[in-house]
Protein backbone atom coordinates (compact mmCIF):
# COMPACT_ATOMS: atom_id res chain seq x y z
CA UNK A 1 0.00 0.00 0.00
CA UNK A 2 1.45 3.59 -1.05
CA UNK A 3 1.91 6.32 1.56
CA UNK A 4 -0.94 8.31 0.10
CA UNK A 5 -3.51 4.59 0.00
CA UNK A 6 -2.31 4.76 3.73
CA UNK A 7 -3.12 8.03 3.90
CA UNK A 8 -6.83 7.73 2.51
CA UNK A 9 -7.47 4.22 4.27
CA UNK A 10 -6.22 6.24 7.77
CA UNK A 11 -8.46 9.09 7.04
CA UNK A 12 -11.50 6.87 6.52
CA UNK A 13 -10.81 4.78 9.45
CA UNK A 14 -11.26 8.53 11.43
CA UNK A 15 -14.04 9.27 9.66
CA UNK A 16 -16.21 5.95 10.47
CA UNK A 17 -14.75 5.73 13.92
CA UNK A 18 -16.81 9.80 13.98
CA UNK A 19 -20.10 8.48 12.74
CA UNK A 20 -22.71 6.69 14.92
CA UNK A 21 -22.67 3.20 15.31
CA UNK A 22 -23.73 1.51 12.36
CA UNK A 23 -27.09 -0.71 12.98
CA UNK A 24 -26.49 -4.61 13.03
CA UNK A 25 -29.32 -5.10 11.34
CA UNK A 26 -29.32 -4.37 7.63
CA UNK A 27 -32.53 -2.83 7.99
CA UNK A 28 -34.66 -1.45 10.54
CA UNK A 29 -38.05 -0.25 12.18
CA UNK A 30 -37.71 2.51 9.73
CA UNK A 31 -36.88 0.40 6.56
CA UNK A 32 -38.21 -2.65 7.08
CA UNK A 33 -41.28 -3.11 4.90
CA UNK A 34 -42.39 -6.56 7.25
CA UNK A 35 -41.48 -5.92 10.51
CA UNK A 36 -42.88 -9.21 12.12
CA UNK A 37 -39.86 -11.04 9.68
CA UNK A 38 -37.15 -9.26 12.04
CA UNK A 39 -38.26 -10.96 15.05
CA UNK A 40 -34.70 -11.87 16.07
CA UNK A 41 -33.79 -7.38 16.07
CA UNK A 42 -36.76 -7.09 18.28
CA UNK A 43 -34.23 -6.50 21.53
CA UNK A 44 -31.23 -4.82 19.28
CA UNK A 45 -31.25 -1.25 20.25
CA UNK A 46 -29.83 -0.72 16.80
CA UNK A 47 -33.25 -1.79 15.25
CA UNK A 48 -34.88 1.64 16.45
CA UNK A 49 -31.12 3.52 15.94
CA UNK A 50 -31.27 3.67 19.46
CA UNK A 51 -34.68 5.50 19.84
CA UNK A 52 -36.34 5.46 23.43
CA UNK A 53 -39.77 4.16 23.10
CA UNK A 54 -40.76 8.09 23.97
CA UNK A 55 -38.62 9.47 21.32
CA UNK A 56 -40.23 6.86 19.03
CA UNK A 57 -43.02 8.19 20.29
CA UNK A 58 -42.58 11.77 19.22
CA UNK A 59 -40.98 10.81 15.55
CA UNK A 60 -43.72 12.73 14.53
CA UNK A 61 -42.56 15.76 15.05
CA UNK A 62 -38.82 14.96 14.54
CA UNK A 63 -37.22 17.13 11.75
CA UNK A 64 -35.53 15.09 10.40
CA UNK A 65 -37.02 11.03 9.72
CA UNK A 66 -35.43 8.39 11.28
CA UNK A 67 -33.31 10.50 13.68
CA UNK A 68 -30.47 8.75 15.99
CA UNK A 69 -31.64 8.36 19.11
CA UNK A 70 -30.29 8.87 22.91
CA UNK A 71 -31.12 5.29 24.48
CA UNK A 72 -28.72 3.60 26.89
CA UNK A 73 -28.91 0.03 27.26
CA UNK A 74 -29.17 -0.44 31.06
CA UNK A 75 -30.03 3.30 32.06
CA UNK A 76 -32.68 2.14 34.10
CA UNK A 77 -33.71 -1.06 35.32
CA UNK A 78 -37.42 -2.08 34.29
CA UNK A 79 -38.04 -5.13 36.36
CA UNK A 80 -39.05 -5.27 39.75
CA UNK A 81 -36.68 -5.67 42.43
CA UNK A 82 -39.05 -7.60 45.00
CA UNK A 83 -39.73 -11.10 45.14
CA UNK A 84 -43.32 -11.19 44.84
CA UNK A 85 -45.15 -12.72 41.79
CA UNK A 86 -48.16 -11.16 42.26
CA UNK A 87 -50.35 -7.77 43.19
CA UNK A 88 -51.88 -9.30 46.41
CA UNK A 89 -48.92 -10.83 47.65
CA UNK A 90 -46.83 -7.50 47.75
CA UNK A 91 -49.21 -5.82 49.21
CA UNK A 92 -49.94 -8.24 52.17
CA UNK A 93 -46.17 -8.74 52.77
CA UNK A 94 -46.10 -4.79 52.73
CA UNK A 95 -49.48 -4.81 55.04
CA UNK A 96 -47.89 -6.77 57.81
CA UNK A 97 -44.57 -5.47 57.87
CA UNK A 98 -46.47 -2.23 58.59
CA UNK A 99 -47.82 -4.04 61.54
CA UNK A 100 -51.72 -3.53 60.22
CA UNK A 101 -51.00 -0.06 58.61
CA UNK A 102 -51.09 3.16 60.93
CA UNK A 103 -54.48 4.38 62.42
CA UNK A 104 -54.07 8.33 61.33
CA UNK A 105 -56.55 11.27 62.41
CA UNK A 106 -57.28 14.14 61.29
CA UNK A 107 -54.22 15.67 63.49
CA UNK A 108 -52.06 13.13 62.18
CA UNK A 109 -52.76 12.31 58.51
CA UNK A 110 -49.90 13.36 56.41
CA UNK A 111 -50.23 16.93 54.64
CA UNK A 112 -49.59 16.25 51.55
CA UNK A 113 -51.48 19.39 49.96
CA UNK A 114 -50.74 21.47 46.96
CA UNK A 115 -50.36 21.19 43.00
CA UNK A 116 -47.71 18.59 41.98
CA UNK A 117 -46.30 18.00 38.28
CA UNK A 118 -44.25 14.90 37.65
CA UNK A 119 -45.02 11.49 37.10
CA UNK A 120 -42.28 9.66 35.71
CA UNK A 121 -41.15 9.43 31.91
CA UNK A 122 -39.74 5.52 33.09
CA UNK A 123 -43.62 4.48 33.71
CA UNK A 124 -43.44 4.23 29.44
CA UNK A 125 -39.50 2.86 29.52
CA UNK A 126 -37.28 5.90 30.42
CA UNK A 127 -33.87 6.37 29.26
CA UNK A 128 -33.53 2.98 27.93
CA UNK A 129 -33.51 1.74 24.23
CA UNK A 130 -37.30 0.61 22.61
CA UNK A 131 -35.19 -2.78 22.17
CA UNK A 132 -34.95 -3.03 26.19
CA UNK A 133 -38.82 -2.67 27.02
CA UNK A 134 -39.39 -6.07 24.19
CA UNK A 135 -37.04 -7.75 26.77
CA UNK A 136 -39.98 -7.31 29.38
CA UNK A 137 -42.43 -8.76 27.43
CA UNK A 138 -44.04 -12.02 26.49
CA UNK A 139 -44.30 -13.22 22.97
CA UNK A 140 -47.22 -11.86 21.61
CA UNK A 141 -46.61 -8.49 23.58
CA UNK A 142 -43.74 -8.22 22.16
CA UNK A 143 -45.25 -8.27 18.40
CA UNK A 144 -48.00 -5.78 19.64
CA UNK A 145 -45.41 -3.30 20.96
CA UNK A 146 -42.90 -3.55 17.49
CA UNK A 147 -46.18 -3.19 15.55
CA UNK A 148 -46.70 0.14 16.86
CA UNK A 149 -42.99 1.16 17.28
CA UNK A 150 -43.43 0.53 13.30
CA UNK A 151 -46.61 2.24 13.13
CA UNK A 152 -45.09 5.18 15.16
CA UNK A 153 -41.93 5.34 12.90
CA UNK A 154 -43.75 5.94 10.03
CA UNK A 155 -45.95 8.83 11.39
CA UNK A 156 -49.26 6.31 11.90
CA UNK A 157 -49.84 7.13 15.73
CA UNK A 158 -52.64 6.04 17.34
CA UNK A 159 -53.78 8.24 20.55
CA UNK A 160 -56.32 8.15 23.28
CA UNK A 161 -56.78 11.31 23.23
CA UNK A 162 -56.77 11.84 19.22
CA UNK A 163 -60.40 9.96 19.52
CA UNK A 164 -61.71 11.87 22.90
CA UNK A 165 -60.49 8.27 25.07
CA UNK A 166 -60.04 8.50 28.40
CA UNK A 167 -56.18 8.04 29.22
CA UNK A 168 -56.86 4.99 31.41
CA UNK A 169 -54.95 3.57 34.35
CA UNK A 170 -51.33 4.49 33.68
CA UNK A 171 -51.97 8.14 32.83
CA UNK A 172 -54.03 8.88 35.68
CA UNK A 173 -50.83 7.50 37.90
CA UNK A 174 -48.55 9.74 35.42
CA UNK A 175 -50.56 12.63 35.32
CA UNK A 176 -51.36 12.95 39.18
CA UNK A 177 -51.58 16.67 40.41
CA UNK A 178 -53.27 16.51 43.50
CA UNK A 179 -52.88 14.49 46.67
CA UNK A 180 -55.98 14.78 49.10
CA UNK A 181 -55.64 12.94 52.55
CA UNK A 182 -58.07 12.05 55.07
CA UNK A 183 -58.06 9.69 57.46
CA UNK A 184 -60.78 7.42 55.65
CA UNK A 185 -59.44 8.04 52.13
CA UNK A 186 -57.05 9.43 49.78
CA UNK A 187 -58.60 11.53 46.87
CA UNK A 188 -56.04 11.90 44.02
CA UNK A 189 -56.92 14.09 41.43
CA UNK A 190 -55.46 15.29 38.14
CA UNK A 191 -56.48 17.81 35.28
CA UNK A 192 -55.08 17.99 31.18
CA UNK A 193 -56.50 19.59 28.37
CA UNK A 194 -58.66 17.73 27.40
CA UNK A 195 -59.74 14.96 30.41
CA UNK A 196 -59.89 15.11 34.03
CA UNK A 197 -58.74 11.98 36.53
CA UNK A 198 -59.97 11.18 39.61
CA UNK A 199 -58.97 7.96 41.97
CA UNK A 200 -60.48 6.92 45.45
CA UNK A 201 -58.16 5.47 47.46
CA UNK A 202 -60.11 3.59 50.46
CA UNK A 203 -57.50 3.76 53.89
CA UNK A 204 -60.89 3.02 55.64
CA UNK A 205 -60.06 -0.76 55.88
CA UNK A 206 -63.44 -1.79 53.93
CA UNK A 207 -61.12 -3.24 51.26
CA UNK A 208 -62.27 -4.45 47.62
CA UNK A 209 -65.46 -5.10 46.28
CA UNK A 210 -66.51 -8.59 46.85
CA UNK A 211 -65.55 -10.69 43.63
CA UNK A 212 -68.78 -11.19 42.14
CA UNK A 213 -69.74 -7.47 41.84
CA UNK A 214 -65.80 -6.58 40.30
CA UNK A 215 -65.18 -5.44 36.87
CA UNK A 216 -62.56 -3.76 35.04
CA UNK A 217 -62.75 0.16 35.43
CA UNK A 218 -60.96 3.25 33.78
CA UNK A 219 -59.33 4.12 36.70
CA UNK A 220 -59.70 0.42 38.42
CA UNK A 221 -60.53 0.02 42.37
CA UNK A 222 -57.65 1.21 45.05
CA UNK A 223 -57.63 0.57 48.47
CA UNK A 224 -54.88 1.30 50.89
CA UNK A 225 -53.09 2.04 54.41
CA UNK A 226 -50.71 4.21 56.30
CA UNK A 227 -47.18 2.81 57.09
CA UNK A 228 -46.53 5.88 58.92
CA UNK A 229 -46.30 9.09 57.09
CA UNK A 230 -46.23 6.57 53.60
CA UNK A 231 -49.58 5.55 51.51
CA UNK A 232 -49.29 2.21 49.99
CA UNK A 233 -52.30 1.78 47.64
CA UNK A 234 -53.30 -1.96 45.66
CA UNK A 235 -54.94 -1.50 42.52
CA UNK A 236 -57.22 -3.87 41.12
CA UNK A 237 -60.18 -4.35 38.52
CA UNK A 238 -57.59 -2.49 36.11
CA UNK A 239 -59.83 -1.69 32.47
CA UNK A 240 -57.01 -3.25 30.07
CA UNK A 241 -55.60 0.02 27.81
CA UNK A 242 -52.49 0.97 26.23
CA UNK A 243 -50.11 3.35 28.30
CA UNK A 244 -47.10 2.51 30.63
CA UNK A 245 -44.53 0.45 29.21
CA UNK A 246 -46.86 -0.67 26.14
CA UNK A 247 -50.88 -1.87 27.02
CA UNK A 248 -52.04 -3.96 29.40
CA UNK A 249 -54.92 -6.10 30.31
CA UNK A 250 -57.40 -6.55 32.52
CA UNK A 251 -55.88 -8.70 34.83
CA UNK A 252 -53.50 -5.43 35.44
CA UNK A 253 -53.13 -5.31 39.03
CA UNK A 254 -50.23 -2.62 40.88
CA UNK A 255 -49.10 -1.93 44.33
CA UNK A 256 -47.73 1.97 44.94
CA UNK A 257 -46.05 3.69 47.82
CA UNK A 258 -46.11 7.40 47.86
CA UNK A 259 -44.56 9.37 50.92
CA UNK A 260 -44.01 13.32 50.89
CA UNK A 261 -40.67 14.49 51.14
CA UNK A 262 -40.14 18.22 51.36
CA UNK A 263 -41.71 19.66 48.10
CA UNK A 264 -42.18 16.43 46.39
CA UNK A 265 -44.70 13.65 46.67
CA UNK A 266 -41.58 10.43 45.55
CA UNK A 267 -43.46 7.73 45.07
CA UNK A 268 -43.12 3.69 43.43
CA UNK A 269 -45.45 1.29 41.23
CA UNK A 270 -44.89 -2.39 40.20
CA UNK A 271 -47.17 -3.50 37.75
CA UNK A 272 -48.44 -6.74 37.94
CA UNK A 273 -49.79 -8.46 34.42
CA UNK A 274 -48.34 -11.96 33.72
CA UNK A 275 -50.27 -12.13 30.11
CA UNK A 276 -48.22 -9.02 28.97
CA UNK A 277 -44.87 -9.06 31.35
CA UNK A 278 -42.68 -12.25 31.67
CA UNK A 279 -41.57 -10.26 35.02
CA UNK A 280 -43.19 -7.34 37.56
CA UNK A 281 -42.66 -4.29 36.02
CA UNK A 282 -41.25 -1.10 38.24
CA UNK A 283 -40.95 2.64 38.28
CA UNK A 284 -40.28 5.06 40.27
CA UNK A 285 -42.59 8.24 40.45
CA UNK A 286 -41.73 12.24 41.69
CA UNK A 287 -43.87 14.45 41.63
CA UNK A 288 -43.16 18.30 42.27
CA UNK A 289 -44.36 21.06 44.28
CA UNK A 290 -45.90 23.42 41.37
CA UNK A 291 -45.14 26.83 42.75
CA UNK A 292 -46.55 28.57 39.72
CA UNK A 293 -49.80 29.27 41.63
CA UNK A 294 -51.20 31.74 39.41
CA UNK A 295 -54.82 31.97 39.56
CA UNK A 296 -55.57 31.56 35.57
CA UNK A 297 -53.83 28.42 35.93
CA UNK A 298 -55.32 26.45 38.28
CA UNK A 299 -57.16 23.20 37.52
CA UNK A 300 -60.30 22.96 35.71
CA UNK A 301 -62.76 20.37 34.01
CA UNK A 302 -61.65 20.04 30.15
CA UNK A 303 -63.59 17.54 27.44
CA UNK A 304 -61.52 16.60 24.28
CA UNK A 305 -64.55 16.69 23.04
CA UNK A 306 -64.75 20.21 23.33
CA UNK A 307 -63.01 20.75 20.09
CA UNK A 308 -63.19 17.49 18.68
CA UNK A 309 -66.82 17.11 18.69
CA UNK A 310 -68.94 14.29 20.06
CA UNK A 311 -69.29 11.07 19.10
CA UNK A 312 -70.14 9.31 15.85
CA UNK A 313 -72.65 6.51 17.23
CA UNK A 314 -75.24 8.81 18.54
CA UNK A 315 -76.33 10.70 15.30
CA UNK A 316 -79.34 12.46 14.46
CA UNK A 317 -81.33 10.52 11.75
CA UNK A 318 -83.27 11.72 8.71
CA UNK A 319 -86.24 12.16 10.63
CA UNK A 320 -84.66 14.67 12.71
CA UNK A 321 -84.93 12.58 15.67
CA UNK A 322 -81.73 11.25 18.06
CA UNK A 323 -80.86 7.19 17.38
CA UNK A 324 -77.71 5.06 17.02
CA UNK A 325 -75.54 3.36 14.86
CA UNK A 326 -75.15 -0.18 15.26
CA UNK A 327 -73.16 -2.85 13.97
CA UNK A 328 -72.79 -2.82 9.94
CA UNK A 329 -73.85 0.64 9.93
CA UNK A 330 -70.82 2.85 8.98
CA UNK A 331 -69.32 5.19 11.21
CA UNK A 332 -70.59 2.43 14.08
CA UNK A 333 -68.38 2.52 16.96
CA UNK A 334 -67.34 -1.10 18.62
CA UNK A 335 -67.19 -0.69 21.93
CA UNK A 336 -66.61 -4.19 22.37
CA UNK A 337 -63.42 -4.12 20.70
CA UNK A 338 -60.63 -4.73 23.58
CA UNK A 339 -57.73 -2.89 21.51
CA UNK A 340 -58.99 -0.49 19.33
CA UNK A 341 -55.36 0.62 18.77
CA UNK A 342 -54.57 -2.80 17.63
CA UNK A 343 -57.85 -2.37 14.96
CA UNK A 344 -56.26 0.63 13.98
CA UNK A 345 -53.16 -0.19 13.53
CA UNK A 346 -53.77 -3.11 11.42
CA UNK A 347 -56.24 -1.23 9.40
CA UNK A 348 -53.24 1.67 9.00
CA UNK A 349 -50.47 -0.90 7.89
CA UNK A 350 -53.01 -2.14 5.03
CA UNK A 351 -54.21 1.57 3.65
CA UNK A 352 -50.41 2.77 4.19
CA UNK A 353 -48.98 0.21 1.89
CA UNK A 354 -51.35 0.87 -0.58
CA UNK A 355 -50.91 4.77 0.01
CA UNK A 356 -46.78 4.07 -0.75
CA UNK A 357 -47.77 2.30 -4.07
CA UNK A 358 -49.69 5.40 -5.07
CA UNK A 359 -46.11 7.06 -4.75
CA UNK B 1 -34.22 10.85 3.30
CA UNK B 2 -32.15 13.95 4.80
CA UNK B 3 -29.29 13.05 7.14
CA UNK B 4 -27.54 15.21 9.75
CA UNK B 5 -23.71 14.89 10.38
CA UNK B 6 -22.23 14.10 13.23
CA UNK B 7 -23.00 12.78 16.69
CA UNK B 8 -23.03 16.12 18.69
CA UNK B 9 -25.76 17.46 16.19
CA UNK B 10 -27.69 14.77 16.39
CA UNK B 11 -28.03 14.68 20.19
CA UNK B 12 -28.72 18.76 20.07
CA UNK B 13 -31.50 18.38 17.10
CA UNK B 14 -33.19 15.63 19.21
CA UNK B 15 -32.74 16.72 22.49
CA UNK B 16 -34.70 19.92 21.48
CA UNK B 17 -37.62 17.80 19.85
CA UNK B 18 -37.82 15.90 22.58
CA UNK B 19 -39.46 17.71 25.88
CA UNK B 20 -41.60 15.81 28.03
CA UNK B 21 -44.05 12.84 28.44
CA UNK B 22 -45.11 11.50 25.43
CA UNK B 23 -48.79 10.16 24.48
CA UNK B 24 -49.99 13.34 25.80
CA UNK B 25 -51.22 14.58 22.18
CA UNK B 26 -52.75 13.13 19.55
CA UNK B 27 -50.73 13.61 16.90
CA UNK B 28 -48.10 15.64 15.05
CA UNK B 29 -48.31 13.63 11.56
CA UNK B 30 -51.13 15.64 10.04
CA UNK B 31 -47.82 18.72 10.38
CA UNK B 32 -45.02 18.84 7.70
CA UNK B 33 -42.15 19.61 10.85
CA UNK B 34 -39.36 19.39 7.96
CA UNK B 35 -40.21 22.72 6.69
CA UNK B 36 -42.07 26.04 8.01
CA UNK B 37 -44.03 28.37 6.07
CA UNK B 38 -44.94 32.22 6.70
CA UNK B 39 -48.31 33.60 6.20
CA UNK B 40 -49.84 37.12 6.56
CA UNK B 41 -53.09 37.84 7.13
CA UNK B 42 -56.22 39.39 8.75
CA UNK B 43 -57.61 37.06 12.33
CA UNK B 44 -61.58 36.15 11.57
CA UNK B 45 -61.96 33.74 14.20
CA UNK B 46 -59.69 32.66 17.85
CA UNK B 47 -61.35 29.78 19.61
CA UNK B 48 -59.71 30.02 23.12
CA UNK B 49 -60.79 25.87 24.45
CA UNK B 50 -58.91 22.85 25.05
CA UNK B 51 -57.54 20.65 23.93
CA UNK B 52 -56.30 22.92 21.91
CA UNK B 53 -57.32 26.24 20.58
CA UNK B 54 -57.36 27.17 17.23
CA UNK B 55 -57.05 30.39 15.04
CA UNK B 56 -58.66 31.35 12.01
CA UNK B 57 -56.67 33.32 9.60
CA UNK B 58 -57.93 35.03 6.08
CA UNK B 59 -55.02 35.41 3.99
CA UNK B 60 -54.75 36.41 0.22
CA UNK B 61 -52.75 34.49 -1.97
CA UNK B 62 -50.48 35.48 -4.78
CA UNK B 63 -53.69 34.79 -7.34
CA UNK B 64 -55.41 37.22 -5.76
CA UNK B 65 -57.74 34.64 -3.72
CA UNK B 66 -58.36 34.46 -0.27
CA UNK B 67 -58.17 31.71 1.90
CA UNK B 68 -58.92 30.65 5.29
CA UNK B 69 -56.53 29.46 7.01
CA UNK B 70 -56.95 27.05 10.40
CA UNK B 71 -53.74 27.04 12.75
CA UNK B 72 -54.08 24.98 15.57
CA UNK B 73 -52.92 26.66 18.77
CA UNK B 74 -51.24 25.04 22.26
CA UNK B 75 -53.90 23.73 25.11
CA UNK B 76 -55.39 27.03 27.36
CA UNK B 77 -52.52 26.41 30.28
CA UNK B 78 -49.74 26.68 27.77
CA UNK B 79 -51.08 29.68 25.84
CA UNK B 80 -51.52 31.76 29.51
CA UNK B 81 -47.66 30.63 29.95
CA UNK B 82 -46.77 32.24 26.68
CA UNK B 83 -49.05 35.14 27.40
CA UNK B 84 -51.59 34.75 25.14
CA UNK B 85 -55.02 35.27 26.54
CA UNK B 86 -58.49 35.09 24.68
CA UNK B 87 -58.83 38.25 24.05
CA UNK B 88 -55.02 38.61 22.13
CA UNK B 89 -56.16 37.92 18.59
CA UNK B 90 -59.15 39.39 17.44
CA UNK B 91 -61.17 39.30 14.16
CA UNK B 92 -59.16 42.29 12.11
CA UNK B 93 -56.04 42.09 13.56
CA UNK B 94 -53.62 41.44 11.04
CA UNK B 95 -50.89 38.81 12.01
CA UNK B 96 -47.56 37.05 10.76
CA UNK B 97 -47.89 33.42 11.36
CA UNK B 98 -44.95 31.07 11.18
CA UNK B 99 -46.09 27.15 11.23
CA UNK B 100 -45.62 23.95 9.89
CA UNK B 101 -48.04 23.31 7.17
CA UNK B 102 -50.74 20.12 7.21
CA UNK B 103 -48.69 18.30 5.38
CA UNK B 104 -51.70 17.05 2.89
CA UNK B 105 -51.07 20.26 1.37
CA UNK B 106 -55.07 21.48 2.89
CA UNK B 107 -54.47 25.50 4.13
CA UNK B 108 -53.39 25.71 7.75
CA UNK B 109 -51.14 24.15 10.35
CA UNK B 110 -49.49 24.20 13.59
CA UNK B 111 -47.80 27.19 14.48
CA UNK B 112 -44.45 28.07 16.13
CA UNK B 113 -44.99 31.62 16.50
CA UNK B 114 -47.28 34.71 15.60
CA UNK B 115 -46.10 38.27 15.63
CA UNK B 116 -48.59 41.20 15.53
CA UNK B 117 -48.90 44.23 13.67
CA UNK B 118 -47.62 46.05 17.00
CA UNK B 119 -44.07 43.88 16.86
CA UNK B 120 -45.06 41.45 19.74
CA UNK B 121 -43.98 38.17 19.17
CA UNK B 122 -46.15 35.01 20.96
CA UNK B 123 -44.55 31.66 20.87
Amino acid sequence: MSAIQTLTASVAVLLVSLLPSAPAATQDIFTTEDFRQDRTHWTDPAYYRNNTADEMREMDMAPVYGLEGTGRVGAVELASPYPYTSASEHYQAWFETAGGGTQHTRETVPDWRGRFTGGDDRMYGGPNPASSVVTMLTPQYQEYFVQDMKALAEKRSWGANAFCFPGGFTTSVRDAEEFIATPEQVWILGAGNNRNYIRWIYTDGTGHTAEDFQYPKWHGESVGFWDGDELVVHTNQIRGWKGGLTEFTDNLETVERYRRVGDTIEGEITFYDSEVFVRPVYTELAYELDTNTRPELRPLYNTCTDTNGPSTKVYMDERGVLNERLPGDPLYWDATDPRPWGTFMNTSEERYKKYLETL
Amino acid sequence: MRRLSGVGLLSVVMSAVVSGPASSHHSHSMFDHEQEVTIIGTVTAFSFRNPHGFLFVDVEEKNGETVNYWIEMAPIPRMIQRGIGIKTFQPGDVITVNMYPLSDGRPGGSYTTIVTDDGKTYE
